[in-house]
Order: structure tokens, then C-alpha cells, then sequence
């Protein structure tokens, strides 16, 4: 089998389906991405067997039929490194032949026929959401699951499908994002509200697969598994197992206060309220007043640092300590000129930071003594 | 200079404090004429019976049958023990405190205060007594290993001043028991080189020490020259909190081993708890018969307290350890290190997972029973099965 391609179209796509591959994985072949040629298509595979992803490369002529694993690692290496606009793969002598321009590399390969399959997408039941709004939600949640928690299925994100709202939702137990939209249903799914988590790892292969924000996202959900087409993409995942917590119940709804501020000078005083923070005394002190916000760490053995930004707040003043990580990854998915609200109860209670009706996020503080 | 300050007799002399009837009289302290208790202090009348700390209750009553013995009250003990804390704070901030009886100062810094090491002893004995009635005995000397022997050989309302230039004539006499962690297994490989005292310890060479010793050698080596190097290390700023000890006889049965190091477990989980610390790395100290001492740690992402999180990891360390080996067990010690005190504490969206909180309810529970009724008023089924009492370990803290 042959294919002649574009080296950039290539190598953007073994980026997008080496989202799937393992670095550590007892099962070798995992570690490469089967490249499918048949019907004049090319297929790209990429499993760890939890989750897996089925990509389709366009604008390509072949007429070879056949299957090559590629070996990851080495195959992004060549088209790194080569300078020429064109490679070509070809695989004889039970070997790959990678060429390029004056240069050419022969790889030893594993039998394709050990690759295990990822499943097409089949559903004639589904989901539909808009790309743009399924990208945004992914990355405005994304960033607050914990792969390490035991307790609750915190691994994922919560697609929580009633009617005709979608919700995204996602928490390490002491922040929490909720991102909210609409979706549509193409023939006939289960009127009940449906609770699948979704596995970091897929969404962040679904949002890396959304190229087109007009697109329409196809999601067939099943007892264990998840698919999601994506257009040229078909993402496959095992459910995350357990149970999500309620989180609804832990967002407050009557506030105290109420300060509206601008991402980006916000964002830039808390990336410098970091600065002198270590991981013993983490916290940073938010100090609201009228008109000021005051920023204040102290690290120790570090340092101490003191940040002033003028805010429209004409309220008492309020003190309230965060793990400023739990801030900065918030404001960093949001468009630097967007406006928000922090409401607050007190000092120690839930913090939550709104966009707009859409996108929510609720962080906990660290106790205050005082 | 550093000074060892040591109570004299304590728990008994607070008891006479405050009973006056009981003066003079023998007393002790824990364990009934017909229970199985240890005696966990004894007052100097009883002590002229031949009774002492550490000694089975029935055997003290038939030492002495007019023996008086009173249940432990820790709670009156602990709080006095601070009282005198405090007294000691207002000499140096330097104080380290090795249990509710005894403590390290380090006096350097505060000459120009109150006057020359010896001075301050005798202040410092002074004020103890006239505001509390309670008598000390001092050791000062310049360092650590050196004070701590001081303060034992005069006793009771002993100050012993040992001075950097006559270490030697103060050591070399002494019997080489009255070293830290000699005890009499030790004594008697030693008495096989024809050591007895100190001064014959340091006639032997350093090889000679490490063929006997291992590593430990070098210790002794040290030691029989008054060599100590540890600082005083105030529970606020140590690095870690640790607590060891050695067995009179030495151990190969892993249960046993487990049951001590729980008990270490308990101890030093506690003390973090009452100093408001938590740490990350666990570490524990096993030396073998030969002395061989292997030290294994384990370190975890969240800065704990909790005695169950801690005890867990012990005891894998301790498998780890002892798994395959075939020489008996000599000394072991458990230690929390990379303390932090956390001043403020993340809080959590939903409740805290249920073992965790199960545990810590559990430790709060346990440290009130026992602040208030003593640590030999709750114990464990496995400590009390191999008639472990927590009496007998040393505090470190480097």
C-alpha cells in the first residue's frame, strides 16, 4: 500500500489522534496509530481502549487498500524534522517507508491485525449540538475535573442532557464549572434525563476534533459508552463509573454581595498575586472596599506581595482567601474584555463567579480564622 | 550551653502538691495493689523501697505494703506542665519539650539577660519552685547529650554544671548505661570488651567501634567524647516530630514490632495534633540487632495529622522493612517530617469522604479521653495485649 500526502495535513492529524494514545501502557501496540487506507479514504485509529478516536484525513487520493500501524513517537519525529511539503508511506518487506524530499526512513511495524478496532458511528438516535457551543463548554470545564478522586466519578465531565438543555459540569470538589446550552434530538432517544460522565481525556480529544464552529455535533449516548461525531472525527468512551455528586445543592443562590469586574485586569493581578505563593501557604487574600481590591500574599520563606486594582464595588469591605490556581484557570478560558460578577455570601462561604446566564463557577475558599 | 531540666518525681510530687497529708509518705502513682498496672511514677519515700517507674503495681505493693497509689490525673499534670513551659519561656523562646516532665533549653542567647548558664539554672529552679511548689533538677552543659546526664546524677534538686573544658573528667567515670540507648544488651557486648564506664569506651578505637557497632560506632564515638551536635529544636520550628524506642530485649516477632510501632504511631500523631502541625513524609527507623539502621520514608501529597493515615503508612514501611530478614529488631522509631502548620485550610463543595472524617473524629475523641484522663486511660487492645505503655519511648525532633 502507498499514500502520497501533505506533510502539515498529516502531522495535524496524528496531533489530533494522538490525544487518544497512551505514554504508558502495558499493551505496546497501543502506542501506535493505525492508518486505514480503503474505498480512496484514510482512516486515522488512535485507543486506549477506554477511549479511542476514528479521524478521517482529507483531500487525499489512493487507491491502495490496506492497513500499517504507525509508531507514533517516531513517525511526529520525521515530519517534524523533514522540511518537504510532501511525504509519502509505503509499506513492503513487512517494513514502512517514510519519504520525503532527499530523505527516507524504513520502520519496523507491528501487525495491524493486533490494533483493536474503534466503533463508527452507527446511531440513527442522537444529540446535536452546535460546535462552538460544545468547544466552549469543554474548555470552560474541562480544566476543574480530578482524574485522582475516588470517591465521586470526578474524572469526566457530566453531560446532563433534559429536554432540550444540555449542561456541562465539572468539579474537583472544591471549585465547581457549569456550562449550560441547548441541543437538539434526531430520532428517537430516551425522554429521560440522562447523566453520562465523560472522560476528560475524550473531551478534550472532541474539543481538539471541533474545527468548524457551524458544525453540528453528533452525541449517541449508550449505557457505558459515548459516541461523538464531530464531522471528521468519530470520538469513542468508556463512561466514567460512579456516581457525580449533586451540584446543583452546592451552589448558593442569595448573595450578600455582588462586584462586577473585567477579565483581563483581573487575570493580570491574580497571575501576579501567584508569584509569592508556595505550596505551604498557597492561599491569597481578596480584599474588596470600596472602589479597591486589594490582593495579598504571603509565602513562606518566599516573600509577601500586595496588588491594587480599582474596581466598581461601592460595598463593605470583604475579605475572602482562595487557592488563586482556582481563579486564574477560570478567568484564563474567558475572552479578555468580558465582564463578570463574583457574588459572595462571606469570607467562608462558596464564591461564585458568573459570566453570564450560560457559564458558572463556584469556588471554595480556605477557612479564615478571624 | 544548653540545659536539661528534669522534674523530680512528677506526677507524685504534684499529687503531694495538692494533698499535703500525703508528704513523705510512700506514693505512687498508676497501677492498684491488685491489678496488672505498671507504676507510672513513684515519689522519693517510695523509692527508698526499692519502687520505681515502669515497675509492675503488685510488685511495688510487695515492696512496700503502706504504698499509697493514686490513679494518673494527666489533666492536672498537663496543666501544670505548661505552667512551668511558661515559666521556661520567659528565659529563652529556645525550649524544647521532650514530654510533660522534661525539656531542652538553649540558654546562649539570653546570657546577656540574665547572666551566665549556671545563673539562669538557678533562677530558673528557683521561680519553678516558688510558683509551683515543685522541685527541677538542672543539667548545664554544652550541649545536649552532655546536660541530659547532668541533670539525672544529683538528683532530686539537682544543678550540675559540666564545663566545656573538664567533659572528659566528668565523662570517663561514668558507668556507660547512663548513655542514651545503652541499656543492658548493649552493656553486656560492651563488658565483653572490657568496657564499664565511659572513659573505658573511649579507649577503644573508632574502627574497633564500628566492627562492633556498624555505623552506630561512630555515635559512640562521638558520645564518649561528649560530642553531641544536635540542636534545640522548638516544637514550632522542628522539621519533624519523631519518637523512638529501644527494647530491653531485642525483637524478632513482627506483631510485637507493629504493636510498638503503633504505639509511636499514636504518640507522635498526637503531638502534631496538639502543636496544630501536619506533615507530609512518614518515616520510620528500624536498627537491627548489629546495629544496622535503616531509615525508609514515604511521602504523601497531603500534609496529614491523622493517626490512621500515618499508622498505614508505618506499616507498609515496616513490611517493606522486615520482609526477609532475619535479624532481630533493636530500636524503632517513627517520625513525621516537612511539617507545615496550616493556617488556612481549603474548604471542600461536598462533604469530606466519610473515613476521613471518621478518623479524625475518632483522634479529637481520643486526644480529649486522654488529656483529660491520661494516655494510659485509653489504649489499644494490641497495645494492651503485649502490655505496651508509652512511658518508655524517647522524643526526638531534629
Amino acid at each position: 500500500m502507498k499514500l502520497t500526502c501533505s506533510r502539515s495535513l498529516l502531522a495535524s492529524a496524528l496531533q489530533i489522534v494522538s490525544g487518544a494514545v497512551p505514554t504508558r501502557s502495558p499493551k505496546e501496540i497501543l502506542k501506535n496509530i493505525k492508518l486505514s487506507l480503503g474505498d480512496g479514504k484514510a482512516t486515522l485509529l488512535g485507543t486506549d481502549q477506554e477511549v479511542g478516536i476514528r479521524y478521517e484525513l482529507l483531500d487525499i487520493e489512493t487507491d491502495s487498500v490496506g492497513d500499517v500501524l504507525l509508531p507514533y513517537q517516531r513517525i511526529t519525529a520525521i515530519l517534524r524534522e523533514v522540511q518537504d511539503d510532501e511525504v509519502t508511506l509505503e509499506v513492503n518487506e513487512q517494513a514502512l517507508w517514510v519519504r520525503a524530499g532527499q530523505s527516507e526512513f524504513r520502520l519496523s511495524v507491528e501487525d495491524p491485525v493486533e490494533f483493536p478496532d474503534v466503533a463508527t458511528f452507527e446511531d440513527e438516535s442522537y444529540f446535536v449540538v452546535p460546535g462552538r457551543a460544545l468547544k466552549t463548554g469543554i474548555q470552560r470545564t474541562i480544566f476543574a475535573t480530578d482524574v485522582e478522586s475516588t470517591r465521586y466519578a470526578l474524572g469526566g465531565v457530566l453531560l446532563e442532557i433534559d429536554g432540550d438543555k444540555l449542561t456541562l459540569a465539572a468539579t474537583d470538589s472544591r471549585r465547581l464549572a457549569v456550562y449550560q446550552t441547548h441541543c437538539s434530538t434526531q430520532g428517537a432517544v430516551s425522554e429521560e434525563v440522562s447523566q453520562p460522565v465523560v472522560p476528560a481525556k475524550a473531551m478534550s480529544l472532541i474539543d481538539k476534533s471541533i474545527h468548524d464552529d457551524e458544525q453540528e455535533i453528533k452525541i449517541a449516548i449508550h449505557q457505558n459508552d459515548i459516541l461523538v461525531q464531530t464531522g471528521l472525527s468519530t470520538i469513542y468512551a468508556r463512561l466514567v463509573e460512579g456516581r457525580f455528586p449533586r451540584y446543583q445543592d452546592v451552589i448558593p443562590n442569595e448573595f450578600h454581595q455582588k462586584i462586577e469586574m473585567v477579565t483581563s485586569p483581573f487575570l493580570s493581578a491574580v497571575r501576579q498575586a501567584m508569584i509569592v505563593t508556595n505550596d505551604e501557604s498557597r492561599g491569597v487574600d481578596f480584599n474588596f472596599e470600596s472602589g479597591t481590591l486589594t490582593l495579598t500574599s504571603v509565602g513562606q520563606d518566599v516573600g509577601s506581595s500586595k496588588i491594587q486594582l480599582p474596581i466598581s464595588y461601592e460595598g463593605d469591605q470583604i475579605v475572602i482567601t482562595f487557592d488563586p490556581r482556582f481563579v486564574q484557570e477560570f478567568l484564563r478560558v474567558l475572552d479578555a474584555a468580558s465582564p463578570l460578577s463574583l457574588n459572595l455570601v462571606d469570607g467562608n462561604s462558596a464564591a461564585v463567579f458568573k459570566t453570564d446566564e450560560s457559564y458558572t463557577y463556584v469556588v471554595m475558599p480556605l477557612s479564615r480564622d478571624d | 550551653m544548653i540545659l536539661h531540666v528534669d522534674m523530680d518525681a512528677f506526677y507524685a510530687s504534684v499529687e503531694e502538691r495538692e494533698n499535703p497529708t500525703l508528704k513523705n509518705r510512700p506514693l505512687i502513682v498508676g497501677g492498684t495493689r491488685t491489678g496488672r498496672g505498671v507504676v507510672a511514677a513513684a515519689n522519693y519515700a517510695a523509692r527508698e523501697f526499692g519502687i520505681h517507674s515502669a515497675m509492675p503495681a503488685r510488685r511495688a505493693f510487695q515492696l512496700c505494703p503502706s504504698l499509697i497509689s493514686i490513679r494518673p490525673r494527666m489533666e492536672i499534670y498537663s496543666s501544670v506542665s505548661r505552667e512551668i513551659q511558661q515559666i521556661m519561656f520567659r528565659f529563652t523562646p529556645e525550649v524544647e519539650p521532650l514530654s510533660l516532665d522534661e525539656a531542652f533549653l538553649d540558654v546562649r542567647g539570653c546570657t546577656h539577660l540574665f547572666g551566665p548558664p549556671i545563673e539562669i539554672a538557678r533562677k530558673l529552679k528557683e521561680t519553678i519552685l516558688s510558683e509551683t511548689e515543685l522541685v527541677a533538677s538542672v543539667g548545664v552543659a554544652p550541649n545536649k547529650f552532655l546536660a541530659k546526664i547532668a541533670s539525672d546524677l544529683d538528683k532530686p534538686d539537682g544543678l550540675v554544671f559540666v564545663d566545656s573544658s573538664s567533659v572528659r573528667e566528668f565523662l570517663d567515670p561514668l558507668p556507660v548505661g547512663r548513655i542514651w540507648g545503652v541499656g543492658r544488651s548493649t552493656q553486656s557486648v560492651l563488658s565483653q570488651h572490657g568496657v564499664a564506664t565511659i572513659g573505658d569506651l573511649r579507649n577503644l578505637s573508632r574502627p574497633a567501634l564500628t566492627s562492633i557497632f556498624g555505623s552506630y560506632g561512630d555515635r559512640f564515638y562521638q558520645l564518649a567524647r561528649g560530642i553531641d551536635e544536635r540542636r534545640v529544636i522548638p516544637d514550632r520550628q522542628a522539621q519533624s516530630i519523631s519518637h523512638e524506642r529501644t527494647f530491653v530485649e531485642d525483637m524478632s516477632d513482627v506483631e510485637l514490632i507493629e504493636c510498638w510501632a503503633l504505639e509511636l504511631t499514636d504518640q507522635v500523631s498526637r503531638r502534631l495534633r496538639r502543636n496544630k502541625l501536619r506533615g507530609k513524609t512518614v518515616s520510620l527507623k528500624i536498627r537491627f540487632s548489629d546495629f544496622q539502621t535503616l531509615i525508609r520514608s514515604h511521602t504523601v501529597d497531603r500534609p496529614t495529622d491523622c493517626t490512621q493515615t500515618i499508622w498505614k503508612i508505618t506499616q507498609d514501611l515496616i513490611r517493606q522493612a522486615t520482609k526477609g530478614q532475619p535479624r532481630p529488631v533493636r530500636l524503632i522509631g517513627v517520625g513525621v517530617g516537612h511539617l507545615a502548620r496550616p493556617q488556612k485550610v481549603q474548604q471542600t463543595l461536598f462533604e469530606d469522604e466519610p473515613t476521613d472524617v471518621r478518623s479524625e473524629v475518632l483522634d479529637d475523641v481520643r486526644d480529649r479521653i486522654q488529656d483529660r484522663f491520661g494516655t494510659q486511660s485509653l489504649g489499644r487492645a494490641s497495645g494492651l495485649l503485649h502490655n505496651i505503655s508509652d512511658r518508655r519511648s524517647q522524643p526526638g525532633g531534629e
